[in-house]
């Protein structure tokens, strides 16, 4: 899950659940929230005592799991990464053509080429119509497995997760989907009027509406990192089957792909079946198309705007994309923690503890290939938005004019470790962490070397980026919810004018 | 994670603590509390936090369950959605006192059901099955992509039902339906949240008399007829039905083009 859609569903989970919360109490923002953390539950004086946390036991780190890899001769990486905790395997083929492969007319390409790949064939080799057929899903369902699949700006990828003891055939299946890529008729037409439908209902669709609108506050309307991965009306109306089957040849092709075999499996044997079931799979195209730098706003005055018949909530974010911040990913997610991570946050320490606005706020790196954004949300008391507003605008400015405390940042790296350190937990966990490395460009997760740039970070380089990333002008909002409440919010806080939301291109 | 964990559970442990001792209106007492406490920690240290904070929590009643009249007769309600275009059925039944092996069967009954749209794009079928202390509730939506009258919604739903209520499924699609149970849980298994899960489920459900392997094997005793026969009693049952009719109805695209 990406951290936009992580923030949009935090977010309009609590969009939906929020109800009228105290009566706020409005007290200056930005300093230390260490004092924000102390319990608020009334106790009675004398008959209970606060157990301070424990120091921790003595870290015993989990290794690192097997990693055995090998490169086809047509350029298909395999790797198997050894889990044994569980009968388990998640297979996964990682293709490095995402959504950035559409032709900016024919948006929703690419989504259409891999969803129709785990669907029906209906015709044979032959021409003939296939009766009684089963999808890929099916087909893996009934060895007990289960199929999915992604489209992502920088990558698609389909999945198998299932028993181990399944694996070789899993391989056999991601195989043959990827080398005779399905594209029966009926699947596509169905494909294509659902997808239609989804973007007729975007206005109306929570979290899509939302991440859409994020992702185009993030990196900018019309930035191919903002463009929708299903399409849009006028893409998709047109669109033929024979201009999908065409982008499959140039989707599913082994250079530069990955196999991930994350499980309960013995690697020599996996190697071995993987290069029996993938040997055949060829073809070639040309790379992924690079993608301009997002541009960095200068003074802004529009609000993304997204009308919600919201009873008591108006949810607000403030995002920025960085091309001007080279590296420093740790630096930047320790700034994120600082700000949005868990209930002692900034941003939670004021609008939530101190002022009753919010249940929730967040902040988070978004991360794509080419491109990075700031984004921070909170969902916040419609009848105090105006207040809200201000008080998130002031911890937003507040970061960079005073460095953060010692706990401040002691508290930040304890959770993005704690990342780290559950990179590995479970099946999932490990292929997602994978995939993340092989997405964005690493090609292999570097946990230590993450590990010692956390360390490294001191409150001074993040001042520095508060600093240079969270300049007001360069900030863009957006808020979602009842009108009244949006425009008397913006206006209170010169933010500029509502743009309202328009779906679909 | 570990020392983060243990901080949180001493913080929960401190608020639990601090809301049953003072006058909030919550009420929480250690019999209506389960505790599952999973993940990489050392086992004396969290006893030791769950002792001084949880263990301090008064005794308590255990909640008297509630005494609800069962259905009668099926009851049918229209609801106007506003936002949603599509078409939308519920159906839902509920079961005082099922045993667990046949609330078992019916569980199983859902996962198969949910097979059955596989390639009927737009068409969402969902079902499930919640057991409660008292009553058990067995729930089955269907959304359908484009307008559509009532009877027609109505009628798909039930042609659904009647594939689990009077005929019997294939061994096959009944194999897929037990591997896809315990390969749920062997995922779940596999995650601190899933196990958590899994764990507290089982002990609000048995004490701690049932492993999650013996709650497995459940599930893999039903062939088709014993299925069929399971589903036809409980889901024959009043009912109660609430169709979700869209303000704005998307007519059905092959109108529309």
């Amino acid at each position: 899950m990406t951290a936009v859609t992580r923030a949009a569903l935090l977010s309009c989970a609590v969009l939906l659940s929020c109800r009228s919360g105290p009566s706020p109490v409005e007290t200056p923002s930005g300093g230390n929230p260490d004092s924000a953390g102390a319990p608020s539950a009334p106790a009675a004086a004398g008959t209970w005592r606060q157990t301070p946390p424990p120091p921790p036991i003595i870290l015993a780190a989990p290794p690192a799991p097997t990693v055995s890899r090998v490169t086809l001769s047509t350029g298909l990486r395999v790797v198997v990464v050894e889990q044994h905790r569980r009968p388990v395997v998640v297979v996964t083929l990682v293709l490095p053509r995402g959504a950035l492969m559409d032709p900016p007319s024919d948006s929703g390409m690419t989504y259409m080429a891999v969803s129709l790949a785990t669907d029906f064939y209906e015709q044979s080799a032959t021409g003939d119509r296939i009766f009684e057929e089963k999808s890929l899903r099916r087909q893996a369902a009934e060895m007990g497995g289960a199929v999915g699949s992604m489209v992502q700006s920088d990558f698609s990828m389909i999945r198998i997760s299932g028993y181990a003891q399944d694996a070789r055939e899993y391989l056999r299946m991601l195989a043959r989907a990827a080398a005779e890529p399905r594209h029966g008729e009926r699947s596509f037409l169905g494909r294509r009027n659902a997808a239609l439908d989804a973007i007729e209902d975007l206005e109306s669709s929570d979290p899509e509406a939302l991440q859409q609108l994020v992702a185009d506050a993030a990196f900018g309307q019309g930035h191919p990192y903002a463009r929708s991965v299903i399409g849009t009306t006028a893409s998709l109306t047109p669109l033929g089957l024979e201009d999908v089957i065409t982008h499959q040849q140039r989707v599913f092709v082994p250079r530069g792909a990955t196999l991930l075999v994350v499980g309960d499996v013995r690697p020599v044997e996996m190697l071995a079946a993987a290069t029996a079931a993938f040997g055949r799979w060829t073809g070639d195209s040309n790379p992924p198309p690079q993608v301009w730098a997002p541009v960095v706003p200068a003074a802004n005055s529009q609000v993304a705007y997204l009308e919600r018949r919201s009873a008591s909530t108006l949810l607000v974010c403030a995002t920025r994309p960085l091309p001007d911040v080279r590296g420093e990913d740790a630096g930047l997610d320790v700034l994120a923690a600082i700000l949005g991570r868990g209930v002692g946050g900034r941003l939670g320490a004021t609008l939530r503890d101190r002022n009753g606005l919010t249940y929730l706020a967040s902040a988070d790196v978004v991360r794509r290939r080419q491109a990075r954004a700031f984004v921070a949300c909170s969902p916040l008391r419609a009848d105090q938005a105006e207040m809200g507003v201000r008080l998130f605008r002031q911890v937003l400015d507040g970061a960079g004019e005073v460095p953060p405390t010692a706990a401040e940042v002691q508290r930040a790296k304890a959770i993005c470790l704690a990342d780290l350190e559950s990179a590995y937990d479970d099946a999932y966990s490990t292929a997602q962490t994978w995939v993340h490395a092989i997405t964005v460009g690493t090609g292999a997760p570097r946990l230590e070397e993450e590990r010692a740039d956390l360390e490294r970070v001191t409150p001074a380089a993040v001042q520095r980026l508060a600093r240079t990333i969270l300049r007001p002008r360069t900030t863009r909002w957006v808020v979602s919810g009842d009108r009244a409440a949006a425009i008397r919010a913006v206006e209170a806080n010169g933010l500029g004018h509502l743009q309202r939301f328009a779906p679909g291109g | 994670m570990r020392s983060i964990s243990l901080a949180l559970l001493c913080s929960l442990a401190a608020a639990l603590t601090a809301s049953a001792q003072s006058s909030a209106p919550l009420t929480l007492t250690k019999t209506i509390a389960l505790k599952s406490v999973v993940g990489r920690f050392d086992p004396l240290q969290a006893r030791r936090l769950i002792e001084d904070g949880l263990g301090r929590l008064p005794a308590g009643r255990r909640a008297r369950i509630p005494s609800l009249a069962p259905l009668s007769q099926a009851l049918l309600e229209m609801k106007e959605e506003a936002i949603s275009r599509e078409p939308r059925v519920s159906l839902a039944w509920r079961f005082p006192h099922v045993p667990h092996d046949e609330a078992t069967a019916l569980e199983l009954g859902a996962q198969l059901l949910s097979f059955l749209t596989d390639g009927a794009w737009g068409m969402r079928l969902h079902a499930d099955l919640e057991e409660y202390a008292f009553e058990s509730v067995f729930r089955v939506d269907l959304t359908v992509p484009y307008d559509e009258p009532i009877r027609a919604v109505q009628g798909d739903v039930d042609a659904f039902l009647r594939q689990l209520t009077q005929r019997e499924m294939s061994f096959e699609l009944l194999l897929a339906a037990n591997l896809a149970l315990d390969r749920k849980a062997m995922f779940d298994l596999d995650t601190l949240e899933g196990r958590a899960g899994r764990l507290s489920r089982l002990e609000r459900l048995f004490g701690s008399k049932v492993s999650v392997s013996q709650d497995l094997s459940t599930h893999w005793m039903f062939d088709p007829p014993t299925l069929r026969d399971t589903a036809r009693v409980y889901l024959g049952n009043p009912r109660v039905v609430v169709h979700a009719r869209p303000v704005r109805p998307r007519p059905a695209r092959v109108e529309r083009e």
